[in-house]
């Protein structure tokens, strides 16, 4: 109970904050901040609950973003439509790559993710026609509610907001249902999954079917805000490590994790770009390095668990000083 | 546990004290005039990044010498944007939170597609000096103005090197010259391809390859057999210097020989590629100008290396300086007409200057069109490398300082 009081609580005070900020640039931080966390929820749930490691999330959220790219520019789809056919598009990708490598044990998944997200990036490259190719995609600035495009930074904040808010409620649901305890049981113990009769391929397919399609939203969202796409920017390594990296380091397969992690890497990447990057070349990058070693040193479960241990102590302590 | 715990500690203190000095030094020094400066500083784009802005930093070292602009220093705050979501961040920060009224950049075209598109947006002039690709400046933006060359100027000029000064020398006509096109896939590549194809299309020179690859390969040897049969007599490539370097030893390798072959700048203007490749006699290039051009035709050329030289204690690494250097002069000049930082003032000023070509330190004019904010007396040159390593200009004639050398030396006449 206490816990959804804090979480209206919280939710209440980001929806007041655009009211306040008046800087575009922190409203900017807090946009790729929902929209990083979401997709660090995504990744967490094939990542974090189930413990399928994935490093070609990029793909995913590639393919919502070029759905929605190709669609509204080159055949003038409304990028609703064009949201539903990334997501399409990505969850029937995400469940082919799935298939075949959830059957089998060992770090095949990964590689598949990793070397899939390759061959996008090379597709939409070689398909010079539909993607652009390296050129990109821009979108033209035309603001409206039908082309999900605005003018100022507000709106983009609200849908950011929802659209983090929505897939933690996800996360946390999935977390207490039965679902969620099949694919933290299959992460555990794939044998002891099975003995109990649990399907495991099944579920982890479900788990990386949903997180693909929440990944394609995210993508949506960020093409709908850059209102331009190259593969360099969207399908790099890097994009999948960062959903990765922010689950990791906020704490895999706990439902806060994400976001928290979200929530202290995009402003510490972008604040420490703004204060360095002009004054030594690439020391900002070592900082963050630098912050990121020390975090997984020193706390390896993830800021949530670990906090969430600190507490129980605590809370133990306590009672066995009273019962003294 | 407490050990690490406080080394942990420590270091972020650290890293939050030394952000903090760097916020302060921003805070200080009220009566200038400030600019914001987006370039790529780290990342893989940082090597000619630095290199642009050391430039425009020259200009302003310059400019604040001889009294500034409107009798006040100007000063640059600069920002790295190794990426397009760090241009559009870093575009974002310095418009709305360090309140900017002018922006300059970029060096690299991904990145002066977003960081122009927001300075648009909040109504703030960028001034773009290095990024070449034309769509920037076709979008019909009102405050993006680009003092530089575009990547369509590249193609062309490889082809008229090719058309009206290799093709006459040997007693061909352009009909004759089968042109064969390499570029690596990117924004770059495409873009100078694409022009080059066009221009070849309308002097009526045939076209027998046109091969695209990935800038990050390690292996180009099926390209080079690819164009080993179809046997062109020119070769146009658009490469970064890694690619530039790789295609130059395999095509070394395999004896695979042109009569010309010009590179589109990028890796081909780097003396690292050079070097690595030893005797670069008679390779031709197209690229912003270079040092070694008709000095009556670029008067003000010879300072700026002084310059450069007695400012980093190294010679300019390549044209990208340079260039840099002019844009900067041309928004000294704009912003100094324009008596102040309004963006419609700034606009007005930009538009009105004209200078014709031959009398700057690029030999470029300067007339920005009102529709696009392109300067349309701005074309690359036409280069060629020596033995000495250094690069030559050869076209236009008006900025010639020496003749081609057609055909070119085989890899076998080179030797080791």
């Amino acid at each position: 109970m206490k816990r959804w009081v804090w979480s209206l609580f919280i939710l209440a005070l980001l929806s007041a904050l655009p009211l306040v900020v008046e800087t575009q640039f922190y409203l900017h931080i807090f946009i790729l901040t929902f929209l990083y966390a979401s997709f660090a929820n995504s990744w967490n749930l094939i990542g974090g609950y189930a413990g399928q490691l994935s490093l070609g999330h990029a793909a995913f959220f590639g393919i919502g973003a070029y759905a929605c790219a190709i669609g509204s520019v080159k055949f003038g789809i409304s990028p609703f439509i064009g949201l539903a056919i990334g997501v399409i598009i990505a969850v029937l990708v995400s469940a082919a790559i799935g298939y075949p490598c959830f059957r089998l044990r060992g770090p095949f998944y990964t590689l598949s993710t990793i070397a899939f997200a390759e061959v996008v990036r090379l597709l939409t490259l070689y398909w010079r026609d539909l993607t652009e190719g390296a050129v990109g995609i821009l979108i033209p600035f035309k603001p409206g509610v039908a082309n999900l495009i605005f003018s100022g930074k507000v709106p983009y904040y609200y849908i950011g907001l929802a659209m983090m808010a929505l897939s933690t409620f996800l996360c946390y649901h999935v977390e207490r249902s039965r679902f969620g305890y099949y694919l933290v049981a299959v992460r555990e113990d794939e044998d002891a999954a099975e003995a109990c009769g649990i399907r495991s391929a099944r579920y982890k397919l479900y788990a990386a079917m949903i997180s693909a399609a929440i990944a394609a939203v995210c993508g949506v969202f960020y093409v709908q805000y850059m209102l331009f796409i190259d593969p360099e920017g969207v399908f790099n390594l890097n994009v999948s490590i960062q959903a990765a990296l922010m689950t990791i380091i906020g704490g895999a397969g706990t439902w806060l994790g994400p976001v928290v992690g979200a929530a202290l890497l995009i402003p510490l990447g972008e604040f420490l770009r703004g204060w360095l990057g002009g004054a030594a070349r690439g020391l900002h990058m070592a900082f963050y390095g630098i912050v990121l070693i020390v975090v997984v040193m020193v706390i390896p479960q993830g800021i949530v668990v670990t906090v969430k241990n600190l507490l129980k102590t605590k809370a133990t302590r306590k009672v066995e000083e009273e019962r003294r | 546990m407490r050990i690490r715990l406080m080394s942990c500690l420590a270091i972020c203190a650290m890293v939050v004290s030394l952000g903090f000095v760097g916020a302060d030094s921003l805070a200080e020094a009220a009566e200038t005039v400030k600019i914001g400066a987006i370039y790529p500083l780290s990342g893989n784009l940082a090597r000619l990044g630095e290199e642009s802005y050391r430039g425009a930093e020259l200009a302003r070292i310059e400019r604040n010498a001889q009294g500034g602009v409107w009798g006040k220093q100007v000063e640059y705050v600069v920002a790295d944007a190794p990426d397009t979501n760090a241009a559009r961040s870093e575009a974002e920060r310095l418009i709305t939170r360090s309140n900017m009224k002018l922006l300059l950049g970029t060096y690299s075209s991904s990145l002066a597609y977003v960081a122009t598109e927001v300075a648009e947006r909040n109504r703030v002039p960028f001034f773009e000096f290095g990024a070449i690709s034309d769509p920037i400046t076709e979008r019909g933006f009102k405050y993006t103005f680009r003092t530089c060359a575009p990547a369509s100027g590249f193609g062309t000029i490889a082809v008229r090197v090719i058309a009206e000064l290799a093709a006459p020398k040997m007693g061909m006509t352009p009909k004759d010259i089968k042109l064969a096109i390499v570029y690596e896939d990117s924004l770059y590549g495409t873009t100078c391809a694409k022009y080059a194809k066009a221009e070849a299309e309308r002097v009526g020179m045939p076209v027998v390859a046109n091969e695209p690859y990935s800038a990050k390969t390690n292996d180009l040897s099926p390209v080079i057999l690819k164009l080993k049969a179809a046997n062109p007599d020119a070769v146009i490539h658009t490469a970064y210097i890694a690619d530039a370097i790789l295609f130059s030893r395999q095509a070394k390798e395999l004896d695979f020989d042109v009569k010309a072959y010009v590179g589109q700048g990028g890796g081909h203007s780097m003396l690292d590629w050079a070097k690595a490749i030893g005797d670069v006699s008679g390779f031709l290039n197209v690229d912003f100008p270079q040092f070694k051009i008709n000095k009556a035709y670029t008067p003000g050329l010879d300072e700026f290396i002084k310059l450069y030289e007695d400012t980093y204690k190294e010679p300019p690494h390549s044209g990208h300086s340079l260039v840099n250097y002019f844009g900067a002069k041309v928004m000294f000049d704009a912003m100094e007409k324009a008596g102040s930082l309004d963006a419609d003032k700034i606009r007005e000023a930009a538009i009105s200057l004209d200078v014709p070509e031959g009398q700057t330190c690029t030999g470029w004019g300067v007339k920005f069109d009102p529709k696009t904010g392109q300067n349309v007396r701005a074309l690359p040159y036409g280069l060629m490398w020596t033995k000495d390593q250094e690069q030559v200009t050869i076209y236009p004639p008006e900025a010639a300082v020496a003749e081609i050398i057609v055909p070119m030396p085989t890899w076998r006449e080179r030797g080791q």
